[in-house]
């Protein structure tokens, strides 16, 4: 895999359907053991509220 | 209480925090606001919240910025501009390794590459002696104790080459990984120094053949007695950054030959001239006066030929153009004149590929060694 940078929306709404899989949202990246992974939620004040 | 299970560590994760995992099975971790973190496994990766009841009576996003800096194998450090992992080149060190091993030479082969010797020798490759040795394989092994990475297309396993290892024609891996090495780095180039007014062949460019390696420097029409024109192509050789550790090809209708550059020491014309020279010293400072030639270790045919066996002089570094040279068969070094004839696989003309101090490759180029530490490599 190359270096690569995306951004992905986690959206606090997921259907209870299928779960627990459909909990989680696909980024869509497919990581090697040994990578170096860096996260940044760039709008914090979006929090998720239940 | 958390919903999600298998965390990474024994501390609860906080109700609601960004959580991720890699792999639809992997341990979950806390990504909170921010994180760095190394990958422990290989899998996709998943984002989610951590919601302790229900999702669907939730509200609002995050937008995260994931960048992934791929592990770079064998060593290499990534290389953000590039985007590709960097592997450091000492020139030193591959003398070193050549001084190290090539004393060995024929008789006692470094048995981590058992296809040291040719591969349709028709002994075992393996810890039985053999009149054999292979010139491109010995050069490899250099490579690879500097810290060059092995490849899909150029790699050995412990003890066990791929045949293809061995040999230095245009079908073999050698000439692919050394034009990578040089048309891959930014910054640095080889060097061509041909005769004024010869067709410029642009590149080592993958595809090519062998015989275009003769493009960084040709003696095809040198008379190669001349000291003159020695001394000439020496120092254009180091005008053009010809430095230790570099490589000298020699392409002769099929018949190719590989040597690492080792030093830098006197123009000679004869074999006692090199039985007479502390070569063990290997000088590395290049002075245009007393050191002016490119000496080159290869990887033992000269000890072949040599009787009594091993002769550490024939073993040494020589100066390039002496590859040409076939030892004397007797006792004592002879005289250049004594000489029975030319050495086929190694008649100019002669090229130098100048290695890069820094090479690069795309990760997925890059195969994992057998290794932990390149002093595993020494036998």
């Amino acid at each position: 895999m190359s270096y690569q940078t995306i951004t992905a929306t986690v959206a606090g709404y997921r259907s209870n359907a299928n779960w627990p899989t459909s909990w989680w949202n696909d980024t869509g990246l497919d990581i090697n053991e040994g990578d170096e992974l860096v996260f940044d939620v760039t709008n914090p004040s979006g929090a998720v509220l239940p | 209480m958390s919903r999600v299970e298998g965390t990474e560590d024994s501390n609860p994760i906080n109700f609601m925090a960004l959580v991720g995992k890699i792999g639809e099975d992997g341990p979950v971790f806390r990504v909170g606001s921010s994180l760095t973190k190394t990958a422990n496994r290989t899998g996709r990766l998943y984002l989610a919240c951590n919601d302790g009841v229900s999702f669907e009576d939730n509200s609002g996003s995050w937008d995260v910025v994931v960048t992934v800096q791929p592990s770079c194998p064998g060593g290499g450090c990534w290389d953000e501009n590039a985007g590709k992992c960097a592997y450091n080149y000492s020139g030193v060190d591959a003398k070193t390794y050549a001084s190290i091993e090539e004393y060995k030479g024929a008789y006692n082969p470094n048995p981590n590459f058992c296809v040291y010797r040719y591969p349709d020798s028709s002994v075992n490759p393996c810890g039985v002696p053999s009149d054999a040795t292979d010139c491109a394989n010995f050069v490899s092994q250099a490579l690879l104790y500097v810290g060059l990475p092995l490849t899909n297309d150029w790699y050995a396993e412990n003890g066990i080459d791929t045949p293809k290892w061995t040999g230095a024609e245009d079908t073999t891996q050698l000439p692919n990984y050394l034009r990578n090495l040089v048309s891959g780095s930014p910054g640095e180039d080889s060097v061509d120094i041909r005769p004024p007014g010869e067709v410029w062949v642009n590149g080592l460019d993958t595809g090519r053949t062998i015989s275009n390696l003769q493009l960084i420097i040709s003696h095809g029409s040198v008379d190669m007695t001349a000291r003159e024109n020695i001394i000439t192509a020496c120092e254009a050789l180091w005008a053009e950054g010809i430095r230790i550790g570099d490589i000298l090809y020699a392409i002769t209708n099929g018949l190719e030959h590989v040597a690492l550059v080792v030093a830098w020491e006197p123009y000679v014309t004869t074999w006692n001239e090199i039985y007479n020279m502390n070569t063990a010293a290997l000088p590395t400072q290049r002075d245009s006066s007393s050191n002016p030639v490119p000496y080159v270790i290869d990887h033992g045919s000269h000890v072949l030929y040599a009787d009594p066996k091993p002769q550490v002089w024939a073993a040494g570094p020589k100066p390039y153009y002496a590859l040409r040279w076939l030892p004397p068969q007797e006792t004592s070094p002879g005289d250049f004149g004594e000489r029975n004839g030319f050495n086929s696989a190694a008649q100019p003309p002669w090229g130098f590929i100048h290695i890069p101090s820094v090479v690069l490759f795309a990760p997925e180029q890059v195969r994992e060694p057998w290794f932990d530490d390149k002093s595993e490599i020494l036998a």
